[in-house]
């Protein structure tokens, strides 16, 4: 009977937290709905270009290549902190053509390589520039175009008066025709079709790219109005666009730093534009259905099973609704923790992936462990001296930090009570409220190579000024020092706290049968002390693996690249990591190795803590 | 208690190493606040030194006259800090009382619920990509919003809570009281200690982030950034962030004096703060920090 008790118990319990966990899984998906397919490019632009040239006398991948970086860098203005907009990928060569691979990202408007828009449909209609440029083309002018090696071209276009065939007009992919009007809407209006499909703009004009074959663009969405002379739609999101030889009226170019003007030339180019909208990735919002269905089901058998109908009288239940004020006031650290920290969870199956930001966190290619392999095996990898780094300044401050602070709270203890213990106590907690930035901005008073103390030190005892800021070797020390500056005085709270809630009665009795404050030490204190350092010792076990990246990043300065031998940790590697999409997976590779060791040692040494009969955490 | 002759010889060495020690953490404190007294030309001709050889306001005449990013990033960090320590406070009082009542159903759950967030983390990336694809990226909000609820906190706040006497509560509870009322009535009055530590903590944690802002916000929205951003940008990258702040060209500018006075200004509100809120910490660390 009492087994049997046991067991429905059991079951019941099984059936209620296999609820639960399928009850917040299924928000998360739901939540993640919004990682989709366009994560990254909200109110940017990302994308692929293809081009293909055809190869001729003097065009080959390095003539190519020279060109395209120079169209690349010269053209766009670079704006800091957003380098490598337009990046070259690779160049492959088949039999009478180059392909020429680009991937842009963050573009707003970018010049090079011709001129792109890339705005959103909300941004039309204040944008007097773009729609200019639209109303021209539907008219059959073109517009002039400024190169980065400044050569201007000027259009005549193929006719000055408009003329409907002539015009480049918007046609949705379903062969239906749109006046501009219809598409952008009348000057300071709003129109229907562009907000209400709530997409983006994305147009393209280049000229004078001799050679040119075509230009293919992967935009990350769904291409539903399209308009533009030789472009075509493949797919739902690929427009290959066929540059045409259009007379210009005149060609200025720089010819031995003067300006030539050259007359009715013909020149390789193409204009068109693109309306797409931003398509979501359904793939979480199908398994939150998923789990959805799932829960319901699971309600539903409960119902007719007759359980609930015993949950809804039996007096627990009586008790959640008794205290439903209890649940609604969980809700708002329930949701602010589930949407930024349980959600982005999610985020680390990239991981396992090849994450490509067109294709979101759930679309991008599954690669299994490559991510992890590559990392810890290319001969180029520096995870090694990334770990190395990191387990040797964390085992200096695990050793330092437990010495140094217990020592302190020890000196501390045999202080008398009273103005000077208070002083040095409180004087010693302030480093610990100071910022790393203000730290590192001392510490420079320290170590500057002209200026600081330190090498007015060393220069007093005949030294030659060291260049600390360039010399690896000496930056685990700095670190080091400087940690324990600013923790030391603080760590010794807890332990103050131990030392002083000892029974005085063992000290008496350990001074009456001679023990000194050696003895007094090892047999007294010490013992008192274990059960705190046990948990501080936990605490500080999973930071073995992990890195003061806060402190290091300010101190070297960012990136310094004199120090990355020595400085150079998992931390830092991660954080530059979110400027640049391509490294994200590799970069969460290494981030979640890091975690995962950590969480590792924290619960280990928790077991072990609890095996030594020591309060433990959980 | 009497003394031998060997432990009278310790107490003062003691006292002698606590005065050197006292020197080590204030001198590079006092070093850079006399930094930011000194004229340019003292600077590059003696080095820093606490003596100030040639006293000059140079610097923060540059950092007050201009009234430009500095006090908008001052300004920002007032609005982070604040309101980040408000949402913290009141979003984990209100689950740390609803852990800490037994009637609670799926107690252990919430409690995992907590203790997760503080073994495991998605990771710096995966952070980035939630701000962005939230679309909170160059707002404030990207740095109060997930700094918002702290779990640490919560179970600080919890072990406080459970300290109390369950009896006073339970009367309450039979004179018709509700959650709201015993939490707003009676918890909270007493957690006093406990909420000023969390309030200290969250606060000086909050106005010394960089992190966020270097990561959320770009050069474009400086107007956003926190104070401790901008120093680190005056520290890393002087001369481009000098005209942003109202300087025109940093040409005759005494950069040193100004990072130094930039360094003190940002700090000056822990160093007006710490006095008052010191006498909390201490007990309101020790209430969580050894249980749990």
């Amino acid at each position: 009977m009492i087994r049997a008790n046991g067991q429905k118990l059991n079951i019941r319990r099984v059936f209620v937290s296999a609820l639960g966990v399928l009850l917040i899984v299924g928000m998360l998906f739901l939540f993640s709905g919004c990682y989709s397919a366009d994560v990254n490019v909200k109110s940017d632009g990302t994308g692929v270009a293809t081009i293909t040239v055809a190869k001729s006398e003097g065009v080959t991948a390095d003539s190519v290549k020279e060109k395209i970086e120079k169209e690349i860098y010269n053209g766009v203005e670079l704006v800091s902190g957003e380098e490598n907009r337009i990046t070259l990928d690779k160049i492959t060569e088949t039999e009478n053509a180059l392909i020429v691979t680009v991937s842009f990202k963050r573009i707003g408007t970018v010049g090079g390589l011709g001129k792109f828009y890339y705005k959103n449909a909300s941004e039309l209609k204040a944008d007097q520039e773009l729609r200019g440029y639209i109303k021209k083309l539907s008219n059959g002018k073109y517009p002039q175009i400024h190169n980065y090696d400044d050569s201007f071209y000027d259009f005549v276009g193929r006719s000055t008066r408009p003329k409907k065939e002539l015009a480049v007009l918007p046609k949705t992919i379903d062969g239906k025709e749109l006046t501009v009007d219809e598409f952008i809407g009348e000057d300071g209006k709003d129109n229907a079709y562009t907000l209400e499909n709530d997409g983006v703009f994305f147009s393209f004009f280049i000229a004078g790219f001799e050679g040119l074959e075509s230009v293919t663009f992967k935009l990350n969405g769904k291409i539903t109005v399209i308009a533009g002379d030789g472009a075509e739609v493949q797919g739902e999101n690929t427009i290959v666009v066929k540059p045409l030889k259009i007379k210009t009226e005149n060609v200025t170019r720089m010819e031995n730093g003067e300006p030539v003007v050259v007359q009715g030339e013909e020149t390789t180019c193409f204009f068109g534009y693109a309306y797409f909208i931003r398509q979501k990735n359904n793939l979480p919002l199908i398994l939150g259905i998923i789990c959805g269905a799932v829960l319901i089901g699971g309600i539903l058998a409960g119902i007719f099973t007759g359980y609930f109908k015993k949950v809804v009288k039996g007096p627990k239940f009586r008790q959640f609704i008794r205290n439903y004020d209890l649940y609604l006031m969980m809700l708002p650290a329930f949701i602010l923790l589930l949407v930024f920290v349980y959600k982005p969870m999610l985020g680390i199956t990239i991981a396992f992936k090849n994450y490509k930001a067109e294709d979101g966190i759930f679309g991008s290619e599954t690669v299994g462990l490559k991510n992890f392999i590559d990392v810890l095996t290319l001969p180029g990898s520096s995870f090694w001296m990334l770990a190395k780094n990191t387990v040797i300044l964390a085992l200096l401050k695990f050793v330092f930090g437990f010495i140094c602070t217990i020592g302190l709270a020890l000196l501390f203890s045999y202080l008398k009570n009273g103005w000077f213990k208070k002083t040095v106590q409180t004087i010693s907690y302030f480093p610990y409220f100071i910022s790393w930035v203000v730290i590192s901005g001392i510490a420079w008073l320290f170590l500057a190579t002209d200026t600081g103390i330190l090498n007015k030190i060393v220069g007093f005892f005949g030294g030659k000024p060291i260049k600390w800021y360039e010399t690896p070797d000496y930056w685990y020390a700095i670190l080091t020092f400087t940690a324990m500056w600013k923790t030391t005085g603080y760590g010794t709270i807890v332990y103050l706290a131990g030392i002083t809630s000892i029974d005085p009665a063992l000290y008496e009795a350990a001074v009456i049968d001679g023990a000194g404050r050696w003895k007094q030490f090892l047999y007294i204190v010490l013992p008192g002390l274990t059960p705190i350092i046990g948990v501080q010792m936990i605490f500080s076990l999973g930071n073995l693996v992990r890195d003061d990246f806060d402190q290091i990043y300010t101190m070297t300065g960012g990136g310094n690249s004199y120090l990355l031998e020595t400085t150079e940790v998992i931390g830092a590697v991660v954080f530059k990591a979110t400027g640049n999409v391509a490294s994200y997976s590799s970069a969460m590779a290494m981030n979640l190795m890091q975690s995962l060791a950590s969480l590792g040692l924290v619960l280990g040494s928790n077991v072990v803590i609890k095996k030594m009969g020591m309060q433990s955490l959980f | 208690m009497i003394r031998s002759k060997g432990e009278k010889t310790f107490d003062a060495f003691n006292v002698v190493f606590m005065v050197i020690l006292a020197v080590i953490f204030v001198y590079p404190a006092l070093l850079i606040v006399c930094a930011s007294f000194t004229s340019a030309d003292a600077i590059t001709k003696y080095g820093y030194s606490v003596l100030i050889r040639e006293f000059s306001l140079s610097s923060y005449h540059f950092i007050f006259q201009t009234q430009g990013l500095f006090f908008t990033s001052l300004k920002n960090s007032v609005i982070i800090a604040a309101s980040g320590t408000a949402s913290v406070v009141v979003t984990g009082a209100l689950f740390a009382y609803a852990i800490s009542r037994k009637q609670l159903l799926f107690k252990k759950f919430f409690v995992m619920y907590l203790v997760i967030t503080l073994l495991f983390s998605g990771g710096t990336i995966s952070h980035y990509m939630n701000i962005d694809s939230l679309g909170l990226m160059n707002t404030r909000l990207a740095i109060i919003l997930p700094s918002a609820v702290n779990a640490w906190y919560i179970i600080l706040m919890r072990n406080f809570f459970e300290n109390i006497p369950a009896g006073l509560c339970e009367s309450a509870q039979l004179e018709g009281a509700g959650n709201v009322t015993i939490l707003f009535k009676i918890i909270i009055p007493l957690s006093f200690p406990i909420i000023a530590t969390i309030i200290l903590f969250s606060s000086v944690d909050l106005w010394n982030n960089w992190i966020g802002a270097q990561l959320f916000i770009d050069r474009a929205h400086e107007h956003l950034w926190p104070i401790q951003a901008l120093v680190r940008q005056l520290e890393t990258d002087f001369k481009s962030i000098v005209s942003s702040i109202g300087g025109g060209t940093s040409l005759g500018l005494n950069s040193e004096g100004i990072k130094a006075a930039a360094v003190v200004v940002s700090t000056l509100p822990i160093v007006i703060l710490y006095p008052f809120l010191q006498r909390f910490f201490i007990s309101g660390m020790l209430v969580g920090g050894v249980k749990e």
